[in-house]
């Protein structure tokens, strides 16, 4: 038992100094990541959301919508593209995200939404279906809002904060590649967030 | 445990991350590995064929090893042909592995997807390796060089194929095309409507 624990802990601390793994992402040589501590852009967001996805994010019944007509603390952006690999793969561990949010009751106040970069509404569609995907994910066919993102590698992740007043969102966090599980990305989410305090495991 | 134990649990534990680490390389070698091209100009060739015309037949090579004909589906599958302008660049790179989570799509429509560009071979086969692997033939253009895309009027005066969509149906008629901007992705919507729009 011993010997398995520190093989693992050996190949952990390999993996986490970034020896070991290599990134997982479609990378985009023009990205320019918004910084933590900015305004996250309030951008129009197009999606044929479902009844119960517009009830998730407290939306009126018809969109475009805005990211400030969300109502929660945190929003938790995933830049995804249909046509990325590497967003493919990481398709079941966003839904478990969402399912985890939900499951540990901080889905009230955190919300998760995907926004395709350079993804029609059909080619959103056809990712919600193929990966079974169950929280709102809005199309951006023109790059329009991928700009205004600073034009970012795909997977990646923005941890947004309400400012007080609900002003706006404001970046918390930044993730670019695929989630090392679930249930440390949310970790990480609720300890730069300061949100921990309502989950209940 | 004594400090034998101790130095074997040690050895083996760093032959373990060096495995993975091994690994990890190959698959970090790709990162940064696609050309950047710029904004091209948008189309570069002229068009040799037009909807309800027979589509040109070919035979090539694919990364399979084996040849593909256009001919021998003639009777029994519609087809799309996806030429895209070359390996390892941007735009490129993010087409097809999309294709890829939509085969039940061309199976609902009995259509075959025969992706082409004039690369060589070993190039397009790396290329798709890096990409994971897709359920699609593809088929290189390379010798004599972009003999098909110039059947079809798609050879760009730099030698790449333009970005180009062509539905043919199992009479050999071409029944949809996209000569695309260079410099951006067709969507999707139109080529599954296109091809749903065939009889079966």
């Amino acid at each position: 038992m011993r010997i398995v624990t520190f093989l693992l802990t050996l190949f952990l601390v390999g993996a986490q100094s970034g020896i070991c793994l290599g990134l997982e992402a479609s990378e985009n040589p023009e990205a320019r990541p918004l910084a933590v501590g900015m305004p996250f852009p309030s951008f129009a967001l197009h999606g044929n959301l479902t009844k119960s996805g517009r009830a998730y994010l407290g939306l009126p019944g018809a969109g475009p919508y805005s990211l400030d007509q969300i109502k929660a603390k945190v929003v938790i952006v995933e830049v995804f593209s249909m046509y990325c690999p590497h967003c493919q793969n990481e398709a079941p561990v966003a839904n478990e995200l969402h399912a985890l949010l939900k499951s540990r009751k901080l889905d009230k106040n955190m919300k998760l939404i995907g926004l395709g970069a350079g993804n029609s509404e059909f080619e959103v569609k056809v990712f919600a279906e193929k990966y079974e995907v169950e929280f709102p994910l809005f199309e951006d066919p023109d790059f329009v809002a991928h700009k205004l993102m600073g034009q970012v590698g795909t997977p990646f992740f923005y941890v947004l904060v309400a400012d007080p007043g609900h002003a706006g969102f404001r970046v918390t966090d930044t993730y670019l590649g695929r989630l090392p599980t679930a249930r440390r990305f949310l970790d990480r989410v609720i300890s730069v967030t300061k949100t921990g305090k309502e989950a209940k495991p | 445990m004594n400090t034998r134990r101790l130095w074997a649990t040690a050895l083996l534990g760093l032959t373990l991350c060096v495995s993975v680490q091994a690994l990890a390389q190959e698959d970090a070698r790709f990162q940064g590995s696609i050309y950047q091209v710029g904004t091209l100009k948008p189309v570069d060739s002229v068009l040799k064929v037009r909807v309800g015309d027979p589509a040109p037949d070919f035979t090539l090579p694919t990364i399979q090893g084996t040849t593909v004909s256009l001919a021998e589906f003639k009777g029994k599958k519609n087809v799309v042909l996806s030429f895209v302008p070359a390996a390892w660049t941007p735009v490129c790179s993010g087409q097809w592995p999309g294709y890829n989570i939509v085969r039940e799509m061309f199976e609902a429509t009995d259509t075959a997807l025969i992706g082409l560009s004039v690369d060589n071979v070993p190039t397009l086969f790396a290329w798709v390796k890096q990409m994971g692997g897709l359920w699609f033939t593809v088929a290189s253009d390379f010798y004599p060089h972009g003999r098909t895309a110039e059947a079809y009027g798609i050879l760009r005066s730099t030698g790449e194929a333009e970005r180009s969509l062509f539905l043919i149906d199992k009479q050999g008629i071409i029944r949809y095309l996209d000569v695309h901007d260079i410099n951006s992705r067709p969507d999707l919507g139109a080529l599954i409507k296109a091809m749903r729009s065939l009889p079966k």
